[in-house]
């Protein structure tokens, strides 16, 4: 689990952001989380609150929306939706993409053709939306 | 256009490295990964704290020679590089893809490199040894645009074939102001006189030859064999006279 080090890298982004803008306060942080990565939402949230503290967004409110990833196989075209890693995946596996998201390419395979040649075009991993921003 | 969160930990934990030497050559076959990962070993049994990061994606095999079959990283908001031996600590994609292949392309190997590089907690560094795929491709140039000051340390062989692409990766380093530590001439039998030369051509350290050494096969996985090995010695005497650490 690393949501900690992701939340970590989340406010020294948006808090640079702010700083170049020359901003006085971070209103308002948006994150889309794709799924592949099988964040704990709750951990990141947990994490984000306590790192916030003492910083420019120590009031921000942080807004998550999901996403299930998507794949276009770039053998045959076939364009698929995973919703649920642990129908198809061990722990193990679902561990080494949470780190590596680019993983997925060892263990997930085209369900029409089997290539391992795809690519995720929707959920891979953590994404900043938008900052809103006090100036 | 907002920012890639991931470059700002990557940042902060290389911060935590003073000095990093990248084992690169542009061909592949010419033994980087043996350089590096006996460098790693020298520099940690001379008591300094170093890293081993293989960023060959597809194909890891440092583990192969430090002896390591079951590893796991200990997680850590994030994960922290195994210690692998006395002052070594080590990082590799190999505990999470073990012997899958792992078919990526140029975009994903981008993609996977930042990744990486952003989740791992190097402690405190006076040395990280970086042992990089062959080629010019993502993973070299994402590795210089993100990673700050490295040094590179050069392996060719005295083949033509090898010389060829070398120089290749040379003038791209020059031309681009990247700071080289020099050229090393690797599995040497009698004559290292393509890689002597090619140091010459462009004003650049030769650092020594590294023989080939038939015995090192047999001592895979076990590393105080290896450190008593003729390559090592040649390594020592390298490290000795060049690799000054901050």
């Amino acid at each position: 689990m690393h949501e900690w080090a992701l939340a970590e890298s989340i406010i020294m982004a948006v808090v640079d952001l702010a700083k170049r803008e020359n901003a006085k306060e971070i209103l308002e942080v948006e994150l889309l989380v794709g799924e592949l990565q099988t964040l704990n939402i709750e951990v990141l949230e947990f994490a984000l609150n306590e790192l916030k503290r003492g910083t420019m967004a120590e009031n921000a409110k942080i807004k998550f929306s999901k996403q299930f990833p998507r794949f276009k196989c770039i053998a045959c075209g076939n364009v698929w939706e995973i919703r649920n890693l642990e129908n198809i995946l061990s722990r193990d596996e679902i561990e080494s993409i949470h780190f590596i998201p680019e993983l997925s390419h060892v263990f997930i395979k085209c369900p029409r053709c089997g290539s391992n040649d795809f690519q995720v075009t929707e959920g891979r991993g953590i994404i900043l939306k938008g900052v809103v921003l006090k100036k | 256009m907002m920012p890639d969160i991931r470059l700002y930990r990557l940042k902060k934990t290389m911060d935590k490295v003073k000095n990093i030497i990248s084992v690169a050559s542009g061909k592949g076959g010419v033994g980087k990964t043996t350089i590096s990962t006996v460098l790693s070993l020298i520099l940690s049994e001379r008591g300094y704290i170093t890293g081993l990061l293989d960023l060959d994606f597809h194909g890891p095999s440092c583990h192969t020679i430090l002896g390591i079959d079951k590893m796991e990283y200990e997680e850590e908001k994030g994960i922290n590089p195994y210690k692998a031996a006395e002052n070594l600590y080590f990082a590799s994609i190999y505990p999470f893809v073990k012997n899958g292949y792992v078919p990526l392309r140029g975009m994903e190997l981008s993609n996977a490199l930042i990744e990486f590089l952003s989740i791992l907690n190097w402690k405190e560094l006076d040395c990280l040894i970086i042992d990089m795929p062959p080629g010019m491709g993502d993973v070299l140039l994402d590795f210089i645009r993100l990673v700050p000051s490295p040094k590179f340390l050069i392996v060719a062989t005295n083949s033509a074939l090898v010389i060829q692409t070398v120089r290749r990766l040379i003038k791209f380093m020059i031309e681009g102001n990247f700071n080289i530590l020099g050229i090393v001439a690797n599995m040497i039998r009698n004559d290292d006189a393509l890689v002597r030369e090619l140091a010459k051509e462009f004003s650049i350290k030769f650092l020594g030859s590294v023989p080939f050494d038939q015995y090192f096969e047999k001592v895979l996985g076990n590393m105080q064999e290896i450190l008593r090995t003729n390559l090592a010695a040649a390594l020592s005497d390298i490290v000795e006279q060049y690799i000054k650490l901050k």
